[in-house]
């Protein structure tokens, strides 16, 4: 797991060694990197907006429109990406064969002489899975240890009477199913690399991994594009659109403090090794 | 015949070894092969039935969330990905199945797609499950609202449509029907209108239609992928029991397979087992068998012996075969036995069986023979065997035999016993055994005399005795012969005849020899004369008994100078050069060498002559009659004669009557001795006899 986090915090994995997997999953910004779209090697900027690490695991798929479905077949994706580290396997491999301390580190998990991309898919996954997030206000909540504001329990029963919960729900508060954005009101953006982009079914334009809500209050701006700006626009915009519900201000208020109580404890493993 | 059977020895090993791969590979088989595949399948049976177990859970999962307040879509989801595992397990057995890789391949590959293709319906249901569960909710709750606004403003018709709408909505939501949808979307075209009038901007009445639309639109597809799922599940049911049957059909053979490996293994440790005790038969036969004749050896006749009821052993000893071996070679005598076996197998097949006993003797067993039978069997063994020319590489060949015969047990043990008595009675050519001819006692007396020896020496019981050997010329006593005797515990005084064959087979003769050299000269140091010890070429072979003499001569080089080394010409002397040595050695102190029992059967003259002797005694066997056998008398002469012209003395023993000692003196001996002429005693004679004739003088 050390292993994974230097190569995680390790910019040697992107082509002209500027960028690491910690520059758009960023410890201090919840595991994202507090822009719409990220600045990828050459200063090209993504077309999506980068997602949380912190408890990907717990997600049913990853990327926004569930291209992997494990966390080693997604950890080298961002590295190839043209638009982020852009870094070929073969050079990957050769860049940490040739390095001072990787072989060694390697051979003392795998035995075997010669780093390859799958060690080192394996390796980034097995730290990314570590990336969890517990005990936040509503996790000690459910389990009996504290009491909620009046105000963070009536964002919870909000978000359930709403109808938030139908599509955030489970050990992720969402990060189970595909959804899609806008089912009222038509997604009024740009389309974003959405699951019709790898499906190519008509009917799967706009729809997108429901993102967890877990440490939503940490990773502004929000929705694939990074349009909104901060958590209370989200809600609102999320209400109008999906659930076609204007939402009084102290219920987007309650929403947003409810939303806040998902915050989890940041792992100590989660920052430069 | 050591190489030959020892390269079969390695055959067998490697044949039982080869057999031994055998079972062992077979084992290796059954392990690997039926252990590993059979665990395969076991967990290959598992896995399905696990399967099994999931599909039948996809229902009551749907259930679950269709009927939960807010649903979970996690158990879902650990659902279709405890499939993809189980599915993934299954396929890494099946495959490492190779034997029947192909034939479930399809299937597998049946499965997978549709596990594939229910996990795209169940991503389809919980997205429209999830659009569905809020539009009813919201146009039921919107419903509520708009009534009371329409309500408030006594807008009956808009009551009526909200009402309508939301109403079948609530219904096909929970009945699970299509049934009303098209009245459904009919209703809310119409409603739609009808707000359009006056409620175009309100959002409640926007909202209520939005999700009034999205539930008729997708219902159906919600209760299609529904129905899809069922189909689907059921499509994989169908696939999950055609593997199982494949599977069931499958163990089925490999058990066979493992039944017939079993057998397999069965055969060829029985295979191995028979080999064993082929090869133990073969090794005990060996064992009994005469690698030269191939015929029974001396073990195979005790084994035989005891299915006979009144067995008799006919012992057969070639005479003098072990000549035939040094001269013509182990090959040739080989050879020559196989010529015997033949003539006396063709003779007594079927009447007697033939073994060879050892180097040159051979044995015939009878049954039931019955004793009047056995001279004439004798005389027929013998013509049958004297009468032939054997072939030696040519040259033809005739043996001599004796037999001895023996019908008490132990026969064979007997049988020897008669046959080493029948070798001293050199012209006896058979002999049968009984309890009456004492043989056993004889080996008695012999053990005893061996006994009385070891303790004579031990006690120093044994002592020279003299006998007088006169000179014919002058009638006078000149020196004396010094003969060994043992003195019993008893104080009887036994003769060499009765000892000196046993001491010489026993390893006590040197230590006779050592004692007789020692005691004669100290008895003849303070005594006049000179006088004669034995020494037999053994002795002189005897590094030890000449070590000894050499510094007893040595030491006493007078008394050296009146010794007579009698030493006895024997066939057995293979090599003279060690004796020629002696005797120049001996000479060179001063003694004199005489040649004891001159013609007695191995005399030869140019042996004699080489050796530059002094002395010439002629064997008894001539002078015993010599007063009445012409051919003794004339074999005498002519060693006299041939004595004379080489300048060697001569002394004639066995002078036992006066007649003899007249007619020794007539042909010219130089010297006699006998016991006429003068007893062996403990004390020299120092007169002479009355006897001795004055007119010889």
């Amino acid at each position: 797991m050390q292993l994974g986090r230097q190569l995680f915090f390790d910019p040697i994995l992107s082509a002209d060694q500027t960028i690491s997997c910690a520059s758009c999953h960023q410890p201090n910004l919840g595991g994202a990197d507090g822009v719409s779209y990220s600045s990828g090697v050459g200063g090209l900027k993504g077309n999506m907006n980068s997602p949380t690490v912190l408890n990907a695991r717990f997600n049913f798929v990853q990327f926004w429109n569930g291209r992997a479905r494990t966390l080693e077949q997604q950890a080298l994706q961002p590295i190839t990406n043209p638009m982020e580290m852009n870094l070929s396997l073969d050079e990957l491999e050769l860049r940490l064969n040739i390095s001072d301390s990787y072989p060694l580190a390697f051979k003392a998990i795998y035995g075997s002489r010669g780093i390859t991309r799958q060690q080192v898919a394996e390796v980034i996954a097995e730290y990314v899975a570590a990336l969890v997030t517990p005990n936040s206000r509503f996790d000690r909540f459910l389990r009996k240890e504290l009491e909620l504001t009046p105000q963070e329990q009536n964002g919870y029963e909000l978000f359930k009477s709403l109808g938030c919960i139908s599509c955030h729900n489970g050990i992720n508060v969402g990060g189970n199913s595909y959804q899609k954005i806008g089912i009222i009101n038509s997604w009024q953006g740009a389309p974003g690399v959405d699951l019709y982009a790898r499906t190519g079914r008509e009917t799967d334009r706009d729809h997108y991994k429901v993102p967890s809500l877990r440490n939503i209050a940490l990773t502004a701006p929000y929705f694939h594009d990074g349009s909104a700006t901060n958590l209370s626009r989200a809600i609102t915009m999320m209400a109008d659109d999906n659930l076609g519900v204007r939402l009084a201000t102290n219920e987007t208020a309650d929403l947003e403090a409810f939303l806040r109580s998902l915050t989890g404890e940041i792992p100590v493993i989660f920052g430069l090794p | 015949m050591n190489r030959p059977s020892r390269i079969h020895l390695f055959h067998k090993i490697n044949l039982t070894l080869l057999v031994a791969v055998g079972v062992g590979v077979l084992f290796w088989f059954i392990h690997h092969y039926g252990k590993e595949e059979l665990l395969y399948h076991a967990a290959s049976v598992k896995q399905l039935d696990a399967l099994e177990h999931e599909g039948s859970q996809l229902n009551s999962h749907l259930l679950e969330i269709k009927l939960s307040t807010y649903p979970n879509y996690d158990d879902f989801n650990e659902h279709i990905e405890r499939r993809w595992r189980l599915y993934n397990v299954l396929l890494n057995s099946e495959n490492k199945e190779s034997m029947h890789q192909h034939s479930s391949q399809d299937a597998m590959q049946q499965l997978g797609n549709t596990f594939a293709e229910a996990e795209h319906l169940i991503r389809d249901f919980q997205r429209l499950h999830s659009t569905l569960r809020n539009s009813s909710l919201y146009t039921h709750r919107l419903s509520q609202q708009l009534i009371f606004a329409a309500a408030g403003m006594a807008d009956r018709e808009k009551v009526s449509h909200i009402f309508d709408i939301s109403d079948t909505i609530a219904t096909t939501s929970e009945l699970q029907t299509d049934k009303w949808l098209p009245l459904l979307q009919e209703k809310i075209i119409q409603t739609e209108q009808v707000f359009a009038r006056d409620w175009e901007d309100k959002h409640e009445a926007a909202s209520f239609l939005a999700h009034a639309k999205l539930f008729a639109n997708h219902f159906s597809d919600y209760l299609n992928i529904q129905h899809n799922l069922d189909m689907v599940g059921r499509q994989e049911q169908n696939i999950i029991s055609q593997l199982r049957t494949r599977l069931d059909h499958d163990g089925q053979e490999e058990l066979n397979l493992l039944v017939q490996l079993s057998y397999a293994i069965f055969l060829a440790l029985t295979l191995a087992e028979v080999l064993i005790i082929y090869f133990l038969i073969k090794a005990e036969r060996a064992a009994n068998m005469d690698d030269a004749t191939g015929i029974g050896n001396r073990r195979a006749i005790e084994e035989h012996i005891k299915r006979y009821h009144e067995p008799s052993l006919f012992l057969i000893n070639l005479d003098q075969f072990s000549h035939v071996n040094s001269i013509y070679g182990s090959r040739a005598g080989d050879a020559l036995l196989r010529q015997v076996v033949t003539r006396l197998q063709h003779r007594y097949s079927g009447k007697a069986e033939l073994f060879r006993v050892s180097s040159k003797s051979f044995a015939l067993l009878f049954d039931a023979l019955g004793k009047a039978h056995y001279s004439q069997m004798t005389s027929d063994l013998l013509s049958l065997l004297e009468d032939a020319t054997y072939d030696i590489q040519g040259i033809p060949v005739r043996i001599s035999s004796s037999i001895s015969i023996a019908d008490i047990p132990p026969l064979l043990e007997h049988a020897n016993i008669v046959l080493t008595d029948l070798k001293q009675r050199r012209h006896a050519k058979y002999a049968i055994y009984s309890k009456e001819l004492g043989l056993e006692a004889r080996i008695e007396s012999n053990l005893n005399i061996l006994e009385q020896l070891k303790t004579a020496i031990e006690n120093d019981r044994i002592h020279p005795y003299f006998q007088p050997i006169f000179c014919n010329r002058s009638g006078r006593i000149e020196k004396h012969e010094c003969l060994i005797r043992l003195e019993t515990a008893a104080g009887e005084v036994i003769p060499p005849i009765k000892f000196l064959p046993i001491a010489r087979e026993s390893g006590l003769y040197a230590p006779l020899t050592r004692i007789m050299v020692k005691k004669s000269m100290s008895y003849f140091r303070d005594k006049e004369g000179d006088f004669s010890i034995n020494l037999s070429p053994e002795d002189i072979l005897n590094l030890e008994t000449m070590a000894h003499i050499f510094a007893d001569l040595d030491l006493e080089p007078d008394l050296a100078r009146r010794i007579t080394f009698e030493i006895l010409e024997s066939e057995k002397v293979e090599d003279w050069s060690v004796v020629k040595t002696f005797i120049q050695w001996a000479k060179g102190l001063g003694c004199r060498i005489a040649i004891d029992d001159f013609g007695a059967g191995y005399s030869n003259f140019e042996t004699i002559l080489a050796l530059q002797i002094d002395y010439i005694k002629i064997d008894g066997s001539l002078i015993k009659s010599i007063d009445t056998d012409q051919n003794a008398e004339m074999v005498t002469r002519t060693i006299l004669e041939f004595a004379r012209h080489i300048g060697v003395k001569t002394v004639v023993e066995f002078v036992h009557s006066e007649a003899v000692h007249a007619k020794v003196c007539e042909l010219g001996a130089d010297y006699s001795q006998g016991y006429h002429l003068g007893m062996p005693a403990a004390e020299i004679m120092t007169t002479a006899l009355s006897g001795v004739d004055a007119t010889m003088v």
